[in-house]
């Protein structure tokens, strides 16, 4: 039993030596590298298989290397990081506590002989020991510092005071805003999921197509579906898709936005309207615009004018691509027209729809385009027809990123804590400043515990400020 | 390009887009040029304290005009861009921008601690991003796209640059620290050396890595339309007056020469480590002659190279230095870098005295670092934060989110070597270096060998 427990004494030790935080530190540098190099299977739409040559793929398998983040050397690397890191941070605790909280003691008059004589000066006070305490106690209470008495022999006195103590321990808040980073991750890697959805403008859809989801993400598969195909528990229908693109640099957009109805039992629950940095939540989901695409179809308005009835009524016909629409015609058969292609720009000349006429289901005469913007050309064709178009609308889909993600608010904590402390700890030094006073005598010394250079004006500025001599402020 | 010969009104006085946005970062990157060639003159008077500090100090002017230029640009593209268009959304704009910002450290770094010849290391990095500024062909003020539109774009990048400017000076005292502690002269050439043959590998670029050939990109203008998309080696790029397609194309007769250099640098590697030849009296300078012939050798034939290059252009117009810009600087750089280390290397005993000590070098470095560290943590964090807000999701394990955890990871490990385990000041400086190189990588290394969500970013 004891050598049980000496063996976890030693393995304590071991996890708390900081030669093994630099040996997982150095690990972690290194195994980031091969996943920014290598297809990773989560980021990228490219299968690893069909991208390496098999031999490859097959080693590349056995270590993991596709998903090389989630992978069990890296996440062991991790979790041995933490463990470090714990060990570590108890293990040191007393000592860094006693550093930051020391009682101020009595320096002998040794102690200010050994200090480095820049950072120390010396003078001759003509008050009484009663008056000169009064008075450097108040100017160094006046100067920002929170003096401390220190007793010492009957003709003399010692004050202490320090600035920026906590920067000693401000690591402890970095550590463990760490560890809280790592527990929101976890969180959200266990309960969170990620997945897309497109969406055709106008149309709803009730499942989406998930890439990464937590074991315990309580998501039901979508029946009859993909593999990766879930369940919303709604419908989400993208009512309206808009987007722009800058005049100058065409191809460049400008803006995409959509109108997200979120939609139960034909109740409308939620609706917003969403662009990119500029999501929406539902429930536990978030929804984001993220991307947009053509469908490579067109929502076609037109009207149908026949030419040898005066004062008909034109007709007014609306679909999509390879829809067939009848127009009644009194004492004619009736005809039929399909919009067989369309295009925004017709050289210059604006948008066109190419339409062909139908007879008992087949082609009859050549397929012939109208511009929107030149209805005239139409009525030129010889037929017993024209077409007017009113409006040409490409169909696009837009591409929503939809997610959950449970841990964020621990992890931003844990961000936040570490920005914190990381600045605490390297901005801020823990300066301390002594000063003893025998028989009209004074000392007056301060240490730092890094950066050195320099510390030796803030010296001279407290001491300047103790001897009230406010000329002298700040000069080096 | 339309849009840079469009007149914008400045204080009531009307002036091109272009003479605003544009001529002063160029004007700047040939001023800070002037500022290396003077820095270097200083670098070889050394011994000649007079004549060393008049240099610098001339030096120092320069660099403070090209800052004032350099300003008076990025404040124009501001101006002209428009408030919600910080002058760095791109890969053009982020290189000037982090060279005014690494410009102002220099500066700092001079007036506060009053080390002349640091600038002599900073400054040709500033050429360096300036100068592949310059040769970069798209200097226009593209608009936004979505997923740019945000605050956190002005946050998150100028955090970006603080970080990395502090980490450049850290790595340019560390590297003086170094010389000036009598480091191994012979390793510190073997790393120059290393870094030669990995410059050399970054600017032959993936086509290099694939095909073992040279390639550079050419430039053919021709009808596209819009939105058509073209074969994969190609990239295609819109600008208001027209398409443009870079393609990729060998280098005839580059290719024999281009290895030589990289064979000579690894050879001059491999011997400046192995073979080091200590000097009587002269501690820290161990470098044999046959390795020096060696690295002279690989700087000849670097020369060569671009004579090389030169030719094949002059034959085949379509090949254009310019369509490189980051191949033609990286070698400039070397060539730059690499002459430096022999002037060094030969006047060793008089520069190492126009120092100030080790130790105070040593805290320097250590000081930028502090400083440049939690810019670093914001870095990651505003990332993070955006990408959340953007993307839905905090941490996407992309190259570029990647390699910035990588150069913090660098940088934790200098800080816990240099607090717990208290490191020697000769290893710490090593550690910076490699963070540094950790850190160009991170910043141009992964926008032009690697690709990802950041990709948007690049030229």
């Amino acid at each position: 039993m004891e050598s049980f427990w000496r063996g976890v004494d030693r393995l304590w030790l071991q996890l708390a030596s900081v030669k093994l935080t630099l040996v997982v530190l150095v690990s972690l540098l290194l195994l980031s590298i091969p996943g920014t190099l290598i297809l990773q299977v989560n980021i990228s739409n490219v299968d690893p298989g069909m991208q390496y040559d098999y031999d490859f793929w097959k080693l590349g398998k056995t270590l993991q290397l596709f998903t090389a983040y989630h992978s069990s050397w890296y996440v062991g690397l991790m979790v041995l990081l933490s463990l470090n890191l714990i060990a570590c941070s108890v293990e040191r605790w007393p000592q860094m506590w006693k550093l930051a909280s020391a009682k101020p003691v009595a320096w002998a008059r040794a102690t200010f002989e050994n200090q480095p004589k820049n950072f120390q000066l010396e003078w001759k006070e003509n008050l009484t020991k009663e008056a000169a305490l009064k008075t450097y106690l108040d100017r160094v209470k006046l100067g920002g510092g929170n003096p401390k008495v220190v007793e010492d022999g009957p003709e003399n006195f010692q004050i202490f005071f320090q600035k920026g103590q906590w920067s000693r321990i401000a690591n402890y808040l970095v550590h463990t805003s760490l560890l809280v980073i790592f527990g929101g991750a976890i969180i959200s890697a266990l309960y969170g999921f990620e997945g897309a959805a497109n969406i055709p403008a106008g149309a709803a859809v009730d499942t989406f197509l998930i890439f990464s989801e937590g074991r315990m993400s309580g998501l039901k598969p979508a029946p009859g579906g993909l593999v990766n195909e879930k369940l919303l528990g709604f419908r989400l229908q993208a009512e309206e898709f808009k987007v722009d693109f800058y005049e100058k640099f065409p191809g460049r957009p400008k803006d995409f936005v959509s109108k997200l109805n979120v939609i139960r039992n034909s109740k409308v629950l939620a609706s917003d309207t969403i662009r990119v940095n500029d999501p929406m939540s539902f429930e536990k989901y978030v929804f984001y615009q993220a991307s947009y695409g053509r469908l490579g179809d067109f929502d076609v308005k037109f009207r149908y004018l026949p030419k040898d009835q005066i004062g008909y009524e034109p007709k007014f016909g609306r679909g999509q691509l390879g829809e067939t629409l009848n127009f009644d015609h009194k004492g004619r058969q009736a005809t039929t027209l399909v919009a067989v292609s369309a295009q925004l720009q017709i050289q210059n000349l604006g948008p066109g729809v190419l339409f062909q006429e139908l007879v008992d289901g087949k082609a009859s005469g050549k397929p012939f385009w109208v511009l929107q913007n030149y209805p005239e050309f139409d009525f030129a064709r010889e037929s017993h027809f024209g077409i007017i178009v009113d409006d040409v609308k490409e169909l696009l889909f837009t591409g929503l990123q939809i997610g959950y993600d449970p841990g964020a608010p621990i992890y931003w904590l844990g961000c936040f804590g570490m920005l914190l402390g990381t600045f605490y700890a390297l901005f801020v030094t823990h300066r301390k400043f002594q000063l003893r006073y025998d028989r009209g005598q004074v000392n007056f010394a301060g240490t730092i515990h890094r950066m050195p250079s320099g510390f030796e004006n803030q010296v001279k500025v407290w001491a300047h400020k103790i001897r009230g001599r406010k000329e002298e402020h700040g000069q080096s | 390009m339309d849009s840079l010969e469009a007149r914008v009104t400045f204080f009531g006085f009307e002036f091109l887009e272009k003479t605003l946005t544009v001529t002063p970062l160029n004007i700047a990157a040939f001023v800070y040029l002037a500022a290396v060639l003077v820095f270097f003159v200083g670098i070889a008077r050394s011994g000649l304290k007079a004549q060393q500090s008049r240099a610098s100090s001339l030096a120092q002017v320069l660099v403070v005009a090209g800052f004032v230029l350099h300003t008076v640009g990025l404040a124009g593209r501001w101006y002209v861009g428009g408030f919600d268009r910080p002058p760095w959304t791109n890969l053009y704009e982020s290189l000037v921008a982090f060279a005014w910002m690494l410009a102002g450290f220099q500066i700092y770094s001079q007036r506060n601690w009053k080390i002349p010849l640091v600038g002599a290391f900073s400054t040709p990095l500033i050429f360096l991003l300036m100068g592949m500024s310059v040769m970069t062909p798209n200097k226009s003020l593209e608009p936004l796209i979505p997923a740019l539109q945000s605050n956190w774009l002005k946050i998150h990048v100028v955090f970006g640059m603080i970080s990395y400017a502090g980490f450049t000076m850290a790595a340019c005292f560390g590297f003086l620290h170094l010389i000036r502690s009598r480091a191994s002269l012979s390793f510190l050439g073997g790393g120059l050396c290393l870094m030669t043959v990995l410059n050399l590998g970054i600017s032959g670029g993936r086509e290099f890595l694939e095909t073992g050939k040279f390639f550079m990109a050419s430039t053919v203008e021709r009808e596209v339309a819009p939105g058509q998309m073209t074969w994969v080696k190609d990239t295609y790029r819109e600008y208001p007056d027209g398409p443009v397609i870079t393609r990729m194309q060998e280098v005839p007769n580059a290719h024999p020469v281009f290895w030589a250099a990289l064979l000579v640098f690894a050879l001059a590697a491999i011997l400046m480590f192995w073979n080091r030849v200590p000097h009587p009296g002269m501690k820290g300078y161990d470098i044999s002659r046959r390795s020096l012939i060696l690295f002279v050798s690989g700087l000849v034939l670097l020369l060569v190279f671009f004579g090389v290059v030169g030719y094949d252009m002059w034959q085949d117009p379509h090949l254009r230095m310019s369509s490189n810009p980051y191949l033609t600087m990286l070698l400039f750089m070397t060539l730059i870098i690499c002459s430096m280390f022999v002037v060094i290397s030969a006047r060793y005993e008089k520069f190492l005295t126009s120092l100030p000590s080790a130790d105070r070098l040593d805290e320097l470095s250590y000081k930028n670092i502090l400083f440049a560290f939690p810019f670093q943590a914001l870095l990651l964090i505003t990332g993070a934060v955006w990408a959340y807000s953007a993307w839905g999701r905090s941490w996407g394990w992309d190259p570029k989110e990647t390699w910035a955890l990588i150069t913090w990871f660098a940088y934790l490990i200098y800080l816990h070597g240099k607090l717990l385990l208290r490191w020697k000041p000769q290893l710490l400086s090593v550690v910076s270096l490699i963070g540094f190189v950790i850190m160009v990588f991170a910043f141009l290394g992964v926008n032009l060998v690697l690709s990802g969500l950041h990709s948007y970013g690049a030229a």
